[in-house]
């Protein structure tokens, strides 16, 4: 059980993809000026991902290893042109604020990345733990960033008006490069504190201990 | 390596397994595609839900006339629970390499309509600039409806750098209104350009066009508006001989930093010339001559210069069309009394006019003819009734024929006798008019009451002063 | 002639890759810390970006519109983009080993930079604002698109390498050196650029 906490922890925190791997950059860049945006796009990508993980796992010892990214890639691919008909079906408003990154998951860093890193080395359920772990940091990270750009940038939370002042430059390319870097820093500056502290009171606890047994 | 070394080695593996995958993902992606394509329902139920923000009941509306001049109308149909209005998909043509369809809304109010509710794009073919369409120029037509159609250049419905694709949003909803005049509540069109050529050089709403002193005809035509520039106004007056007599631009539509030459806006390029003499300078086409040094449009303002030049071109080759339109009546008063299209009237040269009236014939009787003379004064100098149109055995006095009771009378005598709602005043033993033709007699009166109250729209005030100095 | 400036001047300038776009940031948050490092990266994905679309925007026209299979396009496309680079890669290789050595490194890279996929999805897509009006879209236009959006995308990243330099001659605490400072620097790039949308095509 312990492996899978350690692989959800990774993935929401200590692998955190968006602010420790700093990786599908292209469309949190794109897409933080607009909270429901960001959220639908963290969604897609975490159902991407976790379909992605499961069947690369699933055909991991089928797959020669010379082939394997061009396998991998027409995988992803496959899902993700699945994913642009399913949300033009189902969520057209989705789907258009969604624009041209969605095409784009296809090269996201995150879902090759866990593809060539994890899942083609682990089993089909440790795969999934991974996906969905790494797809809701992913979503969680760019969901804060999306209020908070849209709420500064815009003045409004997920497309309802809340105040009339607003940065407009929150809500351009510029400001989420801003927002994105001020937020790694918070986040590596946070996970760092938090770290220190529990190795400080380890190191502590081994002290006393070895006092104890000292004495 | 032999053919059964490369069905063992890696290279056939990988290839297998590639291909495999491709398969199985093309077959996969080919079945979802069939089952998750959105249908024509869907986007009907979605523009549905764009327009209105609710379900609404709709009824298909027929269509028969699919291919009109501005638009090709797709579907309609009428929306039940929303008072009757009609939501139209119309694909409106002249864009910039395409076409744009737009759901629009119209409106009915008492089997009329009353106004655009809302547009909204639905696809497009081959435009290019189509994120410049903003929400508010779609809003536009809602708020700026006039009954009639909206023009790109003067009404503001043109966007700038999308000007073609804002064009033929403009279309697709002038398309709409005209399937739902015609098709859905019967009315003519009424379009006093109906048969005239090269009406997409002009404004057909605000263009008019007049009968001029010289027997010729006066256009006030606004033109469309040629590339950048805006609607210019242009006075032009053809004579009999279809040579333009006179020329002037009142309004200069050229884009800010331009404007037309002197020479142009008086109109010396045109006077004096005739329809092929333009034609000839244009070329056969009436092409936009581009904006080359070499020729006669490339004056600075080459766009409103090649606007000047068609409206020329209008002018002339319209004018017998122009001609047999003139409505010479028009603004008169009392024209229930006279058969419009066979009256006529002339302005003598000491201002009196001279009518030529067919009456519309009163009850029993039929149209008489008339003819009488009015004075400057306004006082009938001669009336004579020279086709009687009483019923058989029936006939007008000799005096009225001869028009003893009207000779030297102004409008307040006549008015006096008949009373002020120019009544028939009945059978009545007792009145000016029973004279055992009473009808005929009636009518008559009436002429004479058309005549006098008329001679100020026969003899415009201008010309009036002018005979003055 | 005018089709031609717009073009330039919105792929360049006022519609850039990276700073209006935010496409193909991966390498230039991960190949901008030198500058010859920034320039090779910048001039390989500007030979992928206009060899890609040489390829996918005939095959997209004149292919798969026929055929109706356009919903395929994403699969076609990256395959295309995998195989082009594979293939530039050994050519490259084989006839001049030392440009090799100067983005050969690159190249393998290049297969998932969004910027590639992106120019050769936007020019089969609405190319508002990017394509003058009187001009209709066809294949010269498409590969103009792409050479420029590339020679914007090197632009910013040699800019960006020549800043990240200096920056690196400061020390700073660990949790805002790396990629937040250079987010930070991005950010001001972008601001600069967002000067050249006042440019109107």
């Amino acid at each position: 059980m312990n492996k899978f906490k350690k692989i959800t922890l990774d993935g929401l925190i200590f692998q955190n993809p968006t602010f420790i791997l700093v990786l599908g950059t292209c469309p949190t860049l794109g897409l933080i000026n607009s909270a429901f945006s960001s959220m639908g796009m963290g969604l897609t990508v975490l159902v991407i991902l976790t379909l992605s993980n499961v069947l690369i796992s699933l055909l991991r010892k089928l797959i020669p290893n010379e082939v394997r990214i061009p396998c991998y890639i027409v995988i992803i691919a496959t899902l993700v042109t699945f994913a642009r008909m399913f949300l033009d079906k189902f969520l057209p408003d989705l789907y258009e604020s969604l624009g041209g990154f969605l095409a784009l998951i296809v090269v996201n860093c995150i879902i090759l990345g866990r593809a060539e890193a994890f899942a083609n080395k682990h089993t089909v359920l440790e795969s999934a733990v991974d996906g969905v772990s790494q797809g809701l940091g992913f979503t969680l990270a760019l969901t804060i960033m999306g209020v908070i750009c849209e709420f500064f940038g815009k003045g409004s939370l997920f497309g309802f008006a809340i105040m009339d002042f607003k940065i407009a430059m929150l809500a351009t390319p510029a400001g989420a490069f801003l927002v994105y870097g001020i937020s790694i820093a918070v986040f590596v500056y946070v996970v760092d504190g938090v770290q220190r502290m529990l190795r400080v009171k380890t190191n502590k606890l081994a002290r006393e201990n070895m006092l104890k047994e000292a004495a | 390596m032999t053919v059964k070394q490369f069905f063992k080695s890696t290279t056939f593996k990988c290839l297998v397994t590639l291909l495999s995958i491709l398969l199985v993902c093309g077959i996969f992606l080919t079945i979802m595609h069939g089952l998750l394509e959105v249908t024509a329902e869907e986007k009907l139920s979605r523009a549905i839900s764009k327009i209105y923000g609710k379900n609404v009941t709709t009824e298909i509306s027929e269509v028969k006339n699919k291919e009109l001049d501005l638009a090709t109308i797709e579907e309609a149909y009428c929306v039940t629970s929303e008072g009757g209005n009609f939501l139209v998909k119309s694909t409106g043509k002249g864009g910039f390499a395409g076409t744009v369809t737009c759901w629009v809304v119209v409106e009915i109010k008492d089997n009329k309509i009353s106004g655009v509710g809302k547009v909204a794009i639905d696809s497009y073919v081959g435009e290019t600039q189509m994120a410049e369409i903003k929400q508010s120029f779609l809003d536009s037509f809602g708020e700026k409806y006039t009954d009639g159609i909206y023009y790109t250049t003067d009404d503001g419905f043109k966007v700038s750098s999308s000007t073609k694709s804002s064009n033929a949003i403009c279309n697709a909803v002038n398309g709409a209104l005209q399937y739902v005049k015609t098709e859905k509540l019967g009315m003519e069109t009424n379009d006093k350009f109906k048969d005239f050529l090269h009406t997409e050089f002009i404004n057909k709403k605000s263009t008019t066009f007049k009968m001029a002193a010289n027997g010729g005809v006066t256009y006030n035509i606004t033109t469309a508006g040629y590339g950048l520039a805006s609607s210019s106004t242009i006075e032009i007056t053809v004579s009999k001989d279809k040579i333009i007599t006179a020329y002037k631009v009142t309004a200069d539509g050229s884009t800010d930093g331009y404007s037309l030459k002197a020479d142009i806006k008086n109109g010396v390029p045109f006077i004096g010339k005739n329809l092929a003499d333009i034609t000839a300078i244009l070329g056969e086409g009436l092409e936009y001559p581009g904006d080359d040094m070499n020729t006669a449009v490339n004056t600075g303002a080459s766009n409103t210069t090649y606007d000047c030049y068609t409206a020329a071109v209008f002018a002339l080759a319209n004018f017998d069309i122009a001609l047999a339109n003139i409505d010479v009546f028009e603004n008169f008063e009392h024209l229930k009394f006279i058969n419009k299209s066979k009256s006529k009237f002339t302005v003598n040269e000491d201002l009196s006019v001279t009518y030529a009236l067919v009456t519309a014939g009163y009850g029993l009787a039929s149209s008489s003819t008339i003819e009488i003379t009015v004075s400057k004064d306004k006082i009938i100098t001669a009336y004579k009734v020279t086709a009687d149109g009483s019923t058989d055995g029936y006939s007008l006095k000799a005096d009225i024929k001869n028009g003893v009771p009207f000779i030297g009378k102004n409008l307040a005598d006549i008015t006096a006798i008949l009373g002020e709602g120019l009544e028939y005043p009945g059978d009545d033993m007792n009145t000016a008019v029973n004279t055992g033709a009473s009808n005929t007699t009636y009518d008559c009166y009436t002429a004479a009451v058309f005549a006098l109250a008329n001679y100020d729209n026969c003899v415009p005030a201008e010309s009036e002063g002018g005979k003055a100095q | 002639m005018g089709t031609f400036i717009a073009i330039v001047l919105a792929a360049v300038l006022t519609n850039n890759f990276i700073t209006a776009k935010t496409y193909g940031i991966c390498p230039f948050l991960g190949v901008s810390k030198k500058t010859s490092s920034a320039a090779g990266m910048g001039v390989a994905v500007t030979l992928v970006m206009v060899i890609a679309t040489l390829v996918t925007y005939p095959i997209y026209t004149y292919v798969m519109i026929p055929l109706k299979i356009e919903f395929l396009e994403i699969i076609f496309f990256i395959f295309i983009i995998a195989s082009l680079v594979q293939m530039l890669e050994k050519i490259i290789q084989k006839i001049s080993p030392s440009l090799y050595g100067a983005m050969g490194i690159y190249l393998p890279l290049i297969t998932t930079n969004c910027a590639v996929l992106g120019v050769t999805e936007l020019v089969i897509g609405d190319m508002s604002g990017i394509l003058a009006e009187g001009a209709a879209m066809n294949i010269g236009w498409a590969v103009l698109y792409a050479l420029f959006a590339g020679v914007g995308f090197t632009l910013v990243m040699v800019i960006m390498s020549g800043m990240r330099e200096k920056l690196n001659c400061y020390k700073m605490p660990k949790a805002i050196a790396g990629f937040p400072i250079a987010m930070v620097t991005a950010c001001f790039i972008c601001m600069a650029f967002m000067v050249f949308s006042y440019i109107s095509l």
